[in-house]
C-alpha cells in the first residue's frame, strides 16, 4: 500500500486514547470460543485436504489458459537448466589455481530486491491480458534467480502470474454468478437467489456484492 | 512477530494457532468499532461472528496492496450495511452533514479542557450517537481500528481529504460534547 502515515496531533491523540481507555465493550467468552472452534475445525480440514506440491503444480498448469502456462513452465525449466549449467562452469575452472571470478555467479545467485519483485509482479499483472507471449519471457527472467528446481512451483513469480490470471477468471465467474442471481430473482425464485448471494458473499467476503448486484441490474436494464 | 498477512497465510495452510494470534490482535478493535457504529451489541455480535466466519470459510489470501486490518474492517462494514439494507433501515452512514450545525466548535481546546473529558460511559456513547454516521464511522475506524486516514479512505471509498475533514469535525464535536465545564473550572482554578 502506497501511503504516507498521517500522525495525529496531540489533541486528536488525546481524544482517541480517551475513547480507547473508556470503552469497555468486548465479545463474550462464548462468542470467542465459537469462532476459535470454527477456525480450528477449518484448519484441521485444510490440513487433511491440502494438495501436494505435484497436485498444485498440475492444477496450475491445467487451469486457465494452459498454453500460456505450459510456455511459462518450459521457459522456466529451460532458464533454470541454463542457470545451473552456468553455475557449474566456474566450478570446472576451480581446477586451475586461479581466484574464482565472483561476478557471473553472483548475478545469478543474488536475490531480487523486494521492490523489484513487487514491481515485476505488478507489471506482469498489468500486461498479462495483453501479451501472453511476453509474459513467458518476463517470467523466465526472475526464474534465473531461482537456483532450485524444487522451488519452481512455489516461486512467487509463478504465483503472481497464476494469481493475476486467476483474478481475471474469478472476476468473470463472479459476474456470471451475479447474473444468475438476477435471473433467479426475475423468475421469482427469491429464496434460492438469496441463498446463492449468501454463498457468494462467503466466497468473496471483502466485496459488497449487494451493491455490485444492483449495479449489474442497472447495466442490464440499460442494455434492454 | 509475524505480520498479519503471514499469519493469514499460515492459517490458510492449516495452522490454527496463527488464527488465534490474528483473532487476539483484532477482536477488541473490531468489536468496539461495530458496537460504536450500530449502537446495538446484539447486532454487533452477529456481524462480528459473521465477519470472522466468512474469513475462516474464505480461501482468499490478501493482495499485496491491502492490509489485513483494512480487509477485515471492510468485510465487517459491508456485512453491517447489508444487514441494514435487509432491515430496511435508513443507512446510518449516509446522513447529510450540516456544516452550519457543526461549524461552531472549530477552536482547539486548551489544556484544561483536554484534562476534563467526561469518562462516563453513557455520555461517551451519547456523544458518539450525536455524530453524523459518516463522521462516526471515520472516528471509530481511527479510534478502535487504529487505521491511517489513507486506509480509511480506501476502505470507505472516499477521497482522503473528505475523510480528513470528517475526522476533524468529529473530533471537534466530541470534544465539545465531552468537555465537562465544572471539571474544567476546577483545573483552571
Amino acid at each position: 500500500m502506497n501511503q504516507t502515515p498521517q500522525r495525529p496531533d496531540s489533541a486528536e491523540l488525546e481524544l482517541l486514547q480517551h475513547y480507547r481507555r473508556h470503552t469497555a465493550e468486548q465479545p463474550s467468552a462464548e462468542l470467542d470460543a465459537r469462532i476459535l472452534a470454527a477456525a480450528r475445525e477449518a484448519a484441521a480440514s485444510r490440513r487433511e485436504t491440502r494438495p501436494g506440491l505435484f497436485d498444485r503444480l498440475r492444477a496450475w498448469l491445467f487451469a486457465g489458459n494452459p498454453r500460456t502456462r505450459w510456455s511459462v513452465a518450459f521457459a522456466s525449466l529451460a532458464t533454470i537448466g541454463l542457470g545451473l549449467h552456468t553455475l557449474e562452469w566456474p566450478g570446472e575452472m576451480d581446477a586451475v589455481p586461479m581466484p574464482r571470478a565472483p561476478a557471473p555467479v553472483s548475478s545469478y545467485a543474488a536475490p531480487p530486491m523486494p521492490e523489484e519483485r513487487a514491481l515485476s509482479r505488478r507489471q506482469l499483472a498489468e500486461e498479462a491480458p495483453a501479451a501472453p507471449s511476453m509474459l513467458a519471457e518476463r517470467q523466465s527472467a526472475p526464474a534465473k534467480m531461482a537456483p532450485d528446481v524444487g522451488d519452481m512451483a512455489e516461486s512467487s513469480e509463478a504465483a503472481g502470474i497464476a494469481g493475476s490470471l486467476a483474478d481475471e477468471q474469478s472476476e468473470e465467474q463472479l459476474r456470471q454468478a451475479l447474473q444468475k442471481v438476477l435471473e433467479l430473482r426475475r423468475q421469482g425464485d427469491e429464496q434460492v437467489a438469496e441463498q446463492q448471494l449468501r454463498l457468494l458473499q462467503d466466497r468473496y467476503p471483502q466485496r459488497d456484492l449487494t451493491a455490485e448486484l444492483e449495479r449489474l441490474a442497472q447495466e442490464e436494464a440499460q442494455k434492454r | 512477530m509475524d505480520d498479519d498477512a503471514a499469519l493469514l497465510r499460515r492459517y490458510r495452510n492449516g495452522d490454527a494457532g496463527a488464527f488465534g494470534v490474528l483473532y487476539e490482535r483484532h477482536r477488541l478493535g473490531l468489536f468496539r468499532f461495530l458496537c460504536g457504529l450500530c449502537g446495538d451489541s446484539a447486532l454487533a455480535e452477529e456481524i462480528f461472528q459473521e465477519t470472522w466466519l466468512s474469513l475462516i470459510r474464505s480461501e482468499s489470501v490478501l493482495r499485496e496492496q491491502v492490509s489485513f486490518k483494512t480487509w477485515l474492517y471492510q468485510i465487517a462494514r459491508n456485512r453491517l450495511i447489508d444487514q441494514w439494507r435487509k432491515q430496511g433501515r435508513r443507512q446510518g452512514l449516509q446522513e447529510v452533514f450540516d456544516e452550519q450545525l457543526h461549524g461552531e466548535a472549530s477552536s482547539e481546546p486548551g489544556p484544561e479542557q483536554q484534562l476534563s473529558l467526561s469518562r462516563d460511559q453513557a455520555r461517551l456513547r451519547a456523544a458518539l450517537d450525536e455524530l453524523p454516521g459518516e463522521q462516526r464511522e471515520v472516528f471509530l475506524l481511527r479510534a478502535h481500528g487504529d487505521l491511517e486516514l489513507a486506509e480509511i479512505a480506501e476502505l470507505t471509498r472516499t477521497p482522503a481529504e473528505t475523510v480528513k475533514s470528517r475526522l476533524r469535525y468529529a473530533l471537534q464535536k466530541l470534544r465539545r460534547l465531552l468537555t465537562d465545564p465544572a471539571a474544567a473550572e476546577e483545573v483552571s482554578a
